[in-house]
């Protein structure tokens, strides 16, 4: 211990438990009493392990050293530096270029240089083409049709630094910040939130899902622990938003260069896990860094990164389960600009098949920084230029938030995030080529709610056998059968086909396994009743979803 | 027909839980079934029984016994099915 001791004893250096509790009391906020689990358990389940970090703060000169004490004592399974998360705002252009290598184009550098907002806001709504009919934008006009196609009901929290609620077109259907202490640079956050709940009046402009409810989560504290307590204060079919991206092992130092989602860091995994695991869907930004998330360096772990850590952009060993949004080009000629082929990659976006969905990168009009309409009060101020996989992650938001709105008006299940993948990328306007950036750099689609809200309410219901099977007397049997879409509502029973009259035959017992996100293996234990050997069917019934 | 998730729960590794959910029309024709959201592999880990209260002549209350039967803590709904 004594390397652990050395470090929580310098004066500069805080040690806390990063979900704010440890194991015990983290199942004990789960309503349950502690149970032991061996240190060594393979299966070590999300909350223990989250139990098992700790946030270490200390001047960031020092972060190496101390990381490299801590890997040393043996009371310690990893440790590792976290780089700082940003926005995807632009870095300073200042920044010094290496050779060879291409500094993109920053984003989000807006400036208030537009025009003095004058007594009464402009409506800017003709000016937000996302809003509009698929390929070139979501078709929220026809969503806003169906009832609860504004998001009824839907809660959403956005996870970053600032935001500006106080501004005139985002004072309805607010939670204000729920967790942390809010940024004075509040434009990003302004953005983010006007392109998913800008309100319904004549002026400024209209979010995609309105009447959803926004609210935020400030990373002031360590963003795992950020996206943790925005879980805690949502149910299944809400929405997490995350904001974010960080420098990851492809990083330069020039500009956003290499840049990366999140959920690829241990610790943020674990937190988005926790939220999925109840049901909420956590979109998440691809990253401006311009990186093929499908690159072989990204398998390999950063030092100091737990056993149990296995590259999650895979979605194979471990799978954070967040529909992750990369950026694509809006329709050619967007308020005057060229930014290539409709629905095509953006230089700066990262790309690769965990990619799920698309949102448009550039030429987003919405609420903040004052380039379309600026003036003393920023309570006013708008732009016609919000950018990056920050502008196109509220768009999915947006979709996915007016999609569970009408679900919830039909009295139907909303979508749990393994479905709003899955309809993510089944439904929506194919991404495009552009030269030097192919299609098969994925990106994903643009949701089109005309497609996405039938899809979502399409249901069926059927009955069947599954299988057959013969128990000697008295014995037990067990049967699995796998791969059952977890969203199906299955009910079963088992019936005998020899006929014996007199008695009860037999008994069954179903217990279920959550695989993965996507499918369940159903457990039938078949009990034979009597001494003598029954046939039997085993029957299913899908009664919907 | 109709489908549904009533509400959510978390169980340890072994807990049993009792929930209750009353108000249900007599006549309604209803199933109950469960479905962890918690992913774990390669065996079963979750199993429950449904017992039934005759609250009044037009009220039924659903008694609903879940057990973690895996090996990490789980969450989970509970789903239903009114039938007619």
């Amino acid at each position: 211990m004594s390397s652990l001791d050395a470090v929580a004893a310098q004066a500069d250096v805080t040690i806390s438990p990063l979900f704010g509790a440890d194991r015990e009391r983290l199942r004990a906020q789960a309503g349950a009493p502690a149970e032991h689990i061996g240190a060594d358990d393979a299966t070590a389940e999300i909350l223990d392990r989250m139990g098992l970090f700790f946030h270490v703060d200390a001047p960031a000169d020092q972060l190496d050293a101390l990381a490299e004490q801590l890997r040393a004592s043996d009371a310690v399974e990893g440790a590792y530096v976290k780089p700082g998360a940003v926005l995807a705002v632009s870095q300073a252009a200042s920044k010094k270029k290496e050779s060879g290598e291409a500094e993109l184009p920053p984003l989000n550098d807006m400036q208030p240089t537009g025009a003095d907002a004058p007594p009464v806001t402009p409506d800017f709504t003709a000016r937000q083409g996302y809003l509009d009919a698929a390929p070139g934008g979501v078709d929220a006009r026809y969503a806003w049709t169906r009832p609860g196609g504004r998001g009824a009901g839907v809660r959403v929290i956005d996870c970053e630094w600032g935001w500006r609620f106080t501004h005139e077109d985002l004072r309805l259907n607010q939670g204000g910040i729920v967790s942390g202490t809010g940024s004075t640079d509040t434009d990003h956050g302004t953005a983010v939130l006007g392109e998913i709940g800008g309100d319904v009046n004549t002026i400024g402009i209209t979010g995609i899902a309105p009447d959803a409810v926004t609210s935020a989560s400030a990373f002031s504290i360590p963003t795992a622990t950020a996206i943790r307590n925005a879980a805690d204060r949502l149910g299944p079919g809400d929405i997490i938003l995350l904001e974010i991206h960080r420098p990851g092992p492809h990083a330069t130092g020039v500009g956003q260069v290499g840049f990366i989602a999140v959920e690829w860091w241990p610790d943020d995994y674990l937190a988005i896990r926790y939220a999925v695991n109840r049901g909420i869907t956590v979109v998440e930004a691809a990253g401006n860094g311009a990186e093929n998330l499908d690159h072989v360096d990204y398998d390999t772990p950063r030092a100091g990164f737990p056993a149990w850590w296995r590259n999650p952009f895979r979605r194979t060993a471990l799978d954070a389960g967040a529909v992750i949004v990369g950026a694509g080009a809006p329709p050619p000629g967007t308020h005057g600009a060229q930014h290539g082929p409709d629905r095509s990659r953006l230089d700066f976006s990262n790309y690769g098949a965990c990619v799920d969905a698309q949102g448009w990168g550039r030429e987003v009009t919405t609420a903040g920084y004052g380039d379309l309409q600026a003036g003393a009060n920023a309570d006013f101020w708008y732009t016609d230029r919000f950018s990056g996989t920050s502008s196109a992650s509220p768009i999915v938001v947006g979709a996915l938030a007016s999609t569970q709105g009408v679900l919830r008006a039909n009295g139907r299940v909303p979508l749990s995030p393994s479905r709003s993948r899955q309809l993510l990328r089944s439904t929506g306007s194919p991404q495009q080529d552009a030269p030097g950036r192919p299609a098969t750099q994925r990106i994903g689609r643009r949701p089109d709610l005309r497609q996405l809200i039938p899809a979502a309410l399409q249901t069926s219901s059927w009955v069947g056998v599954q299988f057959r099977g013969t128990l000697a007397g008295n014995r037990t049997g067990r049967w699995f059968t796998f791969n059952w879409p977890a969203h199906w509502h299955v009910v079963w029973t088992v019936v005998p086909t020899s006929p014996r009259t007199g008695a009860p035959q037999i008994g069954w017992k179903v217990r279920v396994e959550r695989a993965n996100d996507t499918y369940a293996t159903y457990w039938i234990d078949v009990t034979n009743l009597v001494a003598d050997p029954v046939d039997f069917e085993a029957r299913f019934a899908v009664l919907g979803w | 027909m109709r489908v549904g998730t009533q509400f959510t729960g978390t169980l340890n590794p072994g807990q049993t839980g009792r929930w209750f959910t009353f108000g249900w029309p007599q006549d309604w024709h209803v199933v109950w079934y469960f479905m962890p959201t918690t992913p774990q592999t390669g065996r079963p880990q979750i199993e429950w029984e449904t017992e039934v209260e005759r609250a009044s002549a037009t009220a039924v209350t659903y008694w609903l016994t879940v057990k973690n039967i895996g090996s990490t803590q789980m969450n989970f709904e509970g789903r239903y099915a009114v039938l007619n």
